[in-house]
């Protein structure tokens, strides 16, 4: 029997104790970690992937019953309520083989003493997070701890992939492959658009090692139930909170063992829960709330008390996305359109765990047209279009504060240290003058910043090693490691004391003492602000008023606006037979008759006059990112050809720009209005690009250290470092519009915000259709909910001395 | 300062809202470029710069308000006195205006009411605060170099 073979039968032999049978999946995946293979399993959550990566690396000490010394796995999470499952199975896996290994769990969470005798004294196993993995590096004793390790496994990498903390278990991975030529690495994802990318993304783009792709192939069933509102003629056309049906929600969560009702923001979910407990009283007690702005100490309570089967209802939001199996959930409610199918499928897969079993949701649509997102979610899954994960490339934020880390955990040699970072997907493309830059920032400041002392960090020593010097430059550097960039929120606590979670400054700034207002499921009377913390007694007032948080709109994906779109032509096609689509066909009769219902070669434009002046809607179902980034465009190419003043509207359909002066819609609308050509050039110099861009340069410039957001308990406002960032960008962009971090804002801004690429694929497509203009004489059921948005953005071309002497004009004339 | 030549510059408050940095020399600098006038700071609350960065410049420092001819030259609003009329600065005022097409714009102005003036900032970081004005108050607002006057009731 080869070495493989029998370490394989090691593995099996607890599966065989305990009348388990082994996943073909699982069986490929360990003979060829064994074989010294890199790769990623593709298997969906509570299949049984945890065990696919682990034992490979507990099979050579099986028969022995061995405990090698020090490190000998690491495993990745991104998120600490995952650690503890996975230290558990673990556990109990080393149990059944009756190995004597320790397991450590090392996230923000751990205590500082735990920490240093997790130094002292490594775990063969460690389960960690990106950041936490950082801020190890950051330690000088951590090579001798990473020495030893050969296997890293990151789970749930499509999670990671897509954001910065992606960047983050790169550059990891190309730490440990340097010190560690024989590391293997796997990763563990559910289904994406791009699987082959993220293998790569995770791999490295070089290809030189040996690497496989695993697929379990375990479909899960999901079965999709819209909760259809008697009439439609009655049903409003505009809106998000969908509390005219909760009388049909509250029968579906009396029926099942527990349910999950997912909203999209905080502030629905406070809504909702509220309304429910009203209606129906009974709720109190079973039924919970969870979001990312509830302190940690409740939410924990509400999981255990889910994972015990003690709630029958929970209101939560994406904070419940990811995390432990909630064996007793059984339903799934899904408030407004999730605007991505792997969202949905993601929510769905959080009832009906028993393998085999179908995951229901159910989907309410919070105003009539969302109906149709329903018909087209269905679609979606039925034709498996799952959306991509885009990784971050070049973020010059992460590297420079990977660099510092670097620096501070011993120092580096750039030679060495550029030519680790260059194996990764994300830095492949960089250059020696790029990267010349990025020292130099660190050692000097930026170009404009020389004069500043604060900005420069680093020094070299005689022999070439860069390292920082100052120990507060240290400490600060690690107090501020990590790529989550969150608003700056203030603590909500009982005057006595109990911490309830955190609200945003600006929520806050609107009350004086006595006010009411709700928040984690209570009515709180505002008492007082004491030392940034502001502080609440429970109010017995009924009503009050309800956070709202900040970037709680998500945009339609790509696919799903692709989906939406057949659905819509479906009309004209004659080929409606969704249950949804039917119900709306009313109103899909009166937008045709008020105007036009879009086949599919027709770009629909609608133009007509209200008494608040000139609307003028375009209809690309896109997505509202889309729609923000286009009706900036086109509003800045017909100010060029005419001064006049915009107001910008949209949604996840089209956009409006609204304007008091008549312009001849049929001569504006040409080609070259939808022209795709110049299209960077143009999107840059748009006022919108450049604000947008100005508010995420905060994320970059705390990234990248530019800014410190505070010691602990010693937070910044968030008015001062909002402040400061903008100061930073307006120097930048007025003297140094070269610097890397500066043109790394705009790219951010293009390619995720107003998503260039597929602004450009958006106008193709305009122009092989045919422009349908029409006339309508007042406001059609697909322009409606445009026109109530209130939150808009501004364009002009006018004067401001115009503007003033029109507005004077017209405030005389009222 | 070339074109008007003036004898006196009186800066009411606020000159530099900032620790020391090396901004304050380029302002010594175009003090003593401009030196045939007499430079004079009436402090504000954020005027906070070390006693020896002041003393540097050519500037006069004044604590208090300063009577001079018929104004009271002060900081801020709320220091009246009988006969005198104030001007100051302090709380950056401004209008917001709307129009139709869900048009709006907040602007800088100058502010006169019986006994009180009070002159814009005109900075980018400064914020505004957006007046409530009286009946018969005076505004001014600043377009593209002109001066346009807004009739108060126009923004009630």
């Amino acid at each position: 029997m080869t070495e493989i073979k029998k370490h394989i039968k090691a593995i099996e032999s607890w599966f065989v104790e305990k009348g388990w049978k082994a996943f073909l999946f699982q069986k490929k995946a360990w003979e060829y970690q064994l074989k010294g293979y890199s790769g990623i399993v593709n298997a969906p959550t509570g299949s049984g992937k945890t065990y696919s990566a682990l034992l490979p690396v507990l099979a050579p000490y099986i028969e022995n019953k061995q405990t090698p010394k020090g490190l000998q796995m690491i495993w990745v999470t991104p998120i600490r309520a995952l650690a503890k499952e996975i230290k558990l199975s673990s556990e109990n896996a080393l149990k059944g083989y009756g190995l004597d290994w320790t397991v450590d769990v090392r996230t923000g969470d751990t205590k500082t003493s735990d920490r240093q005798k997790q130094i002292k004294k490594p775990a063969q196993i460690l389960i960690t997070t990106p950041e936490s993995l950082h801020i190890l590096l950051t330690s000088k004793k951590s090579k001798k701890i990473f020495d030893t390790c050969t296997n890293v496994v990151v789970d749930e990498w499509h999670e990671l992939m897509g954001s910065k903390r992606g960047v983050q278990t790169e550059l990891f991975l190309s730490y440990m492959k340097n010190i560690q030529p024989a590391l293997t690495v796997w990763g563990i994802s559910a289904t994406i658009g791009n699987l082959d990318e993220a293998m790569d993304v995770l791999l490295g783009p070089s290809k030189e090692d040996k690497r496989i792709m695993i697929k379990a192939n375990i479909k899960k069933k999901i079965q999709v139930e819209t909760i259809m509102p008697d009439e439609i003629e009655r049903y409003p056309w505009s809106g998000h909170l969908g509390i005219v049906l909760l009388e049909k929600v509250i029968p579906i969560i009396q029926k099942s063992q527990s349910t999950l009702l997912f909203t999209n923001t905080r502030a629905q979910c406070e809504i909702w829960y509220q309304k429910l407990l009203e209606a129906e009283p009974s709720l109190a007690g079973i039924m919970a709330m969870h979001h990312g702005s509830i302190s940690s100490e409740i939410r924990s309570w509400v999981e255990e008390n889910l994972y015990d089967g003690k709630l029958k209802a929970v209101i939560c939001t994406s904070s419940l996305d990811l995390g432990v199996d909630f064996r007793p959930v059984e339903t799934i409610i899904q408030v407004g359109s999730p605007k991505g199918v792997s969202r949905f499928i993601q929510r769905a897969g959080r009832s009906g765990h028993r393998p085999g079993a179908t995951s229901k949701i159910f989907f309410l649509p919070t105003n009539s047209l969302e109906l149709i997102e329903s018909a087209a979610l269905r679609k979606a899954i039925a034709e498996h279009r799952i959306e991509n994960r885009v990784p971050f490339i070049r973020s010059w934020d992460v590297l420079i504060q990977y660099m510092m880390t670097r620096a501070v955990g011993g120092g580096f040699k750039e030679k060495e240290l550029y030519a680790e970072i260059k194996k990764t997907y994300a830095y492949e493309s960089i250059d020696r003058e790029e990267w010349r830059q990025l020292l130099h920032y660190l050692l000097h400041g930026s170009q404009s910043l020389k004069a500043y002392d604060e900005y420069q960090k680093l020094g070299v020593t005689a022999d070439g090693t860069y390292l920082v010097n100052h120990k507060g430059i240290a400490l600060k550097h690690r107090l501020s490691i990590g790529t989550i960039v969150s608003d700056a929120m203030l603590k909500v606590k009982f005057v006595r004391g109990k911490f309830l979670g955190t609200v945003e400054e600006w929520f806050i700034a609107q009350f004086a003492p006595s006010d009411t207002f709700w928040f984690a499921g209570q009515a709180l009377e505002f008492v007082r602000m004491k030392d940034g913390v502001v502080q609440v007694k429970k109010s017995k007032k009924k009503t009050g008023k309800i956070p709202s948080y900040m970037g709680g709109r998500l945009s339609l994906s790509s696919q799903m606006a692709e989906v939406l779109r057949e659905k819509i032509y479906e009309y004209q096609e004659g080929t409606i037979k969704d249950p949804e689509m039917k119900k709306l066909l009313p109103l899909f009769d009166l937008q045709n008759e008020y105007s036009r219902m879009p086949s599919r070669d027709e770009f629909l434009v609608e133009y007509f006059q209200s008494k608040e002046g000139y609307h003028l809607i375009m209809y690309p179902f896109e997505g509202r990112n889309v729609h923000e980034g286009m009706a900036a465009l086109i509003g800045q190419r017909i100010s060029r050809m005419l001064p006049i003043s915009f107001s910008i509207a949209y949604n996840d359909f089209g956009f409006e720009l609204l304007s008091d002066k008549k312009i001849d819609i049929k001569n504006i609308l040409s080609d070259k209005l939808f022209d795709h050509r110049n299209l960077d050039q143009d999107i840059q110099q748009t006022i919108n690009a450049v604000e947008i861009a100005r508010r995420k340069f905060r994320d970059i410039a705390t990234i990248s250290g530019l800014v410190f957001s505070g010691y602990p308990g010693k937070e910044k406002r968030d008015r001062h470092l909002r402040t400061s960032t903008r100061l930073l960008f307006d120097v930048f962009q007025e003297y140094e519009p070269d610097n890397l971090l500066f043109q790394q804002t705009f790219e951010e801004v293009l390619s995720f915000q107003m998503e260039e690429m597929r602004i450009r694929l958006a106008l193709q497509k305009i122009q092989e259709q045919k422009i349908f203009i029409s006339f309508p004489e007042k406001y059609t059921p697909l322009s409606f909910p445009i026109m109530v948005d209130r939150l808009r953005e501004k364009m002009s071309s006018e004067t401001l001395l115009d503007r003033i002497e029109k507005m004077k004009r017209q405030l005389i004339a009222d | 300062m070339h074109r008007w030549k003036p004898e006196k510059v009186i800066i009411l408050g606020d000159l530099f809202h900032s620790a020391y940095n090396a901004q304050w020399e380029n302002f010594i600098l175009m003090t003593t470029r401009f030196a045939q006038a007499e430079w004079i700071l009436v402090k504000g609350n954020h005027d906070i710069l070390r006693e020896a960065h002041y003393t540097r410049s050519n500037l006069s420092l004044s604590d208090y308000a300063m009577p001079m001819g018929p104004f009271l030259l002060t900081h801020e609003p709320d220091e009246v006195v009988d006969d005198l009329y104030t001007l100051c600065g302090h709380i950056h005022p401004g209008l917001r205006l709307m129009g139709s097409a869900r048009q709006s714009m907040k602007v800088p102005c100058f502010s006169f009411s019986k006994q009180v003036g009070i002159l814009p900032a005109f900075g980018v970081f400064t914020g505004l605060h957006i007046l409530q004005p009286e009946t018969d108050d005076q505004l001014f607002v600043i377009a593209d170099k002109k001066v346009v006057e807004i009739p108060a009731k126009l923004v009630l």
